[in-house]
Parts: structure tokens; sequence; C-alpha cells
């Protein structure tokens, strides 16, 4: 899921933002915060959980993926096209196929840390397993 | 501690249902290759009384007196194609229970012979047998919850059976 929302959003070849390969990490800061504007996607969170629980067989299971994305921009200068790109990038929702799918959602946050504004996408895709 | 029957869920052991065909009427006994009913979400044995009620000068309360009984065995399952479809797609009444499936058992009204493992507990093991017949198949799905499941119900002629063996 991690490298399909990477290929997406390189895809998209977004003017004013860079994609980059590596892990939002933090060594003191984290990345997003020290190269702003540009979008850095986390990896995948992977929970299991009974679909439809069963008397004589295993249950039927469901695996929740979730996927975050991130990116800073300067607070005191919100870029014109912003409002255009988180919505871009919530797109991605719909560019995955995902077998046995049974929900595909994108939630977009921000939060302010200092000067700079934090959006966070976060993308959930749930399957039958 | 009370003798309550608590099976675990999703252990293939505890709750078993085999169905078989081909079986005289009146014989409980399965044969060597019974069809194990798989992925069940719930099942509920009906065994409901009729009642003749009738007055008396004498009482007042009505006597009641209880006659046939129609029993059945009621359950959810999640569909898997092996069992539900059977091997043989057009099968007959006189193929296996494993060649038919579920679905046909149910087209083919097929006389089913059944052993439902009601208790797990090596010696003190229950199983209720019985005959009847597969009907009330309605596979449903839908956006929310795209697994195809469907309602069953054997509804058995005769009485059902308290065995401790399968």
């Amino acid at each position: 899921m991690r490298s399909d929302i990477l290929a997406y959003i390189k895809g998209l070849k977004l003017k004013n933002f860079s994609t980059s390969d590596e892990l939002p990490f933090s060594s003191g800061t984290e990345l997003y915060l020290k190269n702003p504007k540009r979008i850095y996607v986390d990896v995948e969170q992977v929970e299991i959980t009974a679909f439809i629980p069963l008397l004589n067989s295993p249950d039927v299971d469901q695996s929740v993926h979730t996927v975050k994305v991130y990116f800073a921009i300067d607070a005191k200068q919100l870029p014109a096209d912003y409002a255009q790109v988180v919505s871009l990038i919530r797109l991605a929702k719909d560019s995955i196929t995902v077998p046995h799918g049974l929900g595909k959602d994108a939630k977009s946050t921000t939060d302010y840390v200092n000067d700079m504004l934090v959006t966070m996408i976060e993308f959930t895709f749930t399957k039958l397993i | 501690m009370s003798n309550y029957i608590n099976p675990a869920p999703g252990t293939a052991s505890q709750i078993v249902l085999k169905l078989d065909a081909g079986i005289a009427l009146g014989t409980l006994t399965l044969g060597a290759s019974p069809l194990t009913v798989p992925a069940l979400k719930d099942i509920t044995m009906n065994a409901s009384n009729d009642i003749f009620s009738w007055s008396q000068l004498d009482s007042t309360a009505k006597k009641q007196i209880a006659t046939t009984s129609t029993n059945s065995l009621a359950m959810n399952l999640v569909v898997d194609s092996v069992s539900f479809f059977g091997t043989t797609i057009g099968s007959t009444q006189t193929d296996t229970v494993a060649a038919q499936g579920i679905l046909g058992l149910s087209r083919n009204k097929t006389l089913v012979t059944f052993s439902m493992k009601f208790e797990e507990g090596g010696a003190t093991d229950k199983f209720i047998k019985g005959q009847g017949y597969i009907t009330g198949l309605a596979p449903t799905v839908s956006a929310d919850s795209p697994v195809w499941v469907s309602p069953i119900t054997i509804t058995v002629t005769g009485d059902f059976t308290v065995s401790a063996t399968e």
C-alpha cells in the first residue's frame, strides 16, 4: 500500500511540492519539518480483526491497512495550490485496487508546530483475508 | 460448577454438523463420507410440540396435551463454494452428498441424514441426529458485508434422536 501511494503521489508531478522515498522519521525534528513542501509516506500499519465470527471454523478475518502521508508548509504563507494538493493526494484512495476490498477511506487533518502547518493524510484500506 | 455447555467459537471440533444422503428413511447412521458443513455463524435447534387444548365445565383453566412435534435445525453460514455447490453441476438425488452440495440437496429435495455434535466432552459427547430436507436457502451479499451468507433450515421428518456417538 505504501509503495502504491508513493507511486501515485509521484505521478501527480506536483509543481510546488516534491516527494521523498524516505520515511518521516525523527532525529530530534521530524523530516517533514526540516524539509517543508516535501511529502513523506510512512510505513503501513496493519490490524487484523474478525469480520464474521464462526462457530466451527476459523473466523472470516479482515485486515485494516493504515498509511499516513505527511508534509509541512510555512503557516505564514499558505501556498495558493494547498487545497488542491491535499485534495489530489486524498484521491489516491480511489487509484489503488484492493483485492477482496471492504472499504477505502482518506482523512486529512492539520496541526501547527511552531510556525509550520503540518498536514497529515491518513488512508485506511480494509480487505478480507 | 454447573454443567453449562460452552463451545469455543472458531474451534472445528466443538460444533460439528455432518450431512449425508442416500440413507434409508429411519436409519440414522452416516455413511463413510458425509459432508461436514463449514463456516457456521449460528445454529438453532427447534423442537416445537403442537398442543391440543380443551375446556371443561369443572375447571377454570384450559386443559392441554402435547401432540405431535415439528422439528427443525436452523442455521446461518458463510457460503463455502465447494460445500455449497457440490462437486457436480447438475447433480441428481442419487449422487453423493459431496457431489450435490447444500444447494443440490435443496434443489433435488434429497432426504438428508444429519448428525450435529451438540456437546463435546470425550466420553460425554452428545449428538443430535435425525433426517430431513434442506430448505430456506437465501444467500445474500451486500456492499457493507461483501461475503455471501445464507440461512439454512433442515426441516426434520420424525424425531430428533440424542446419541453418544456420531
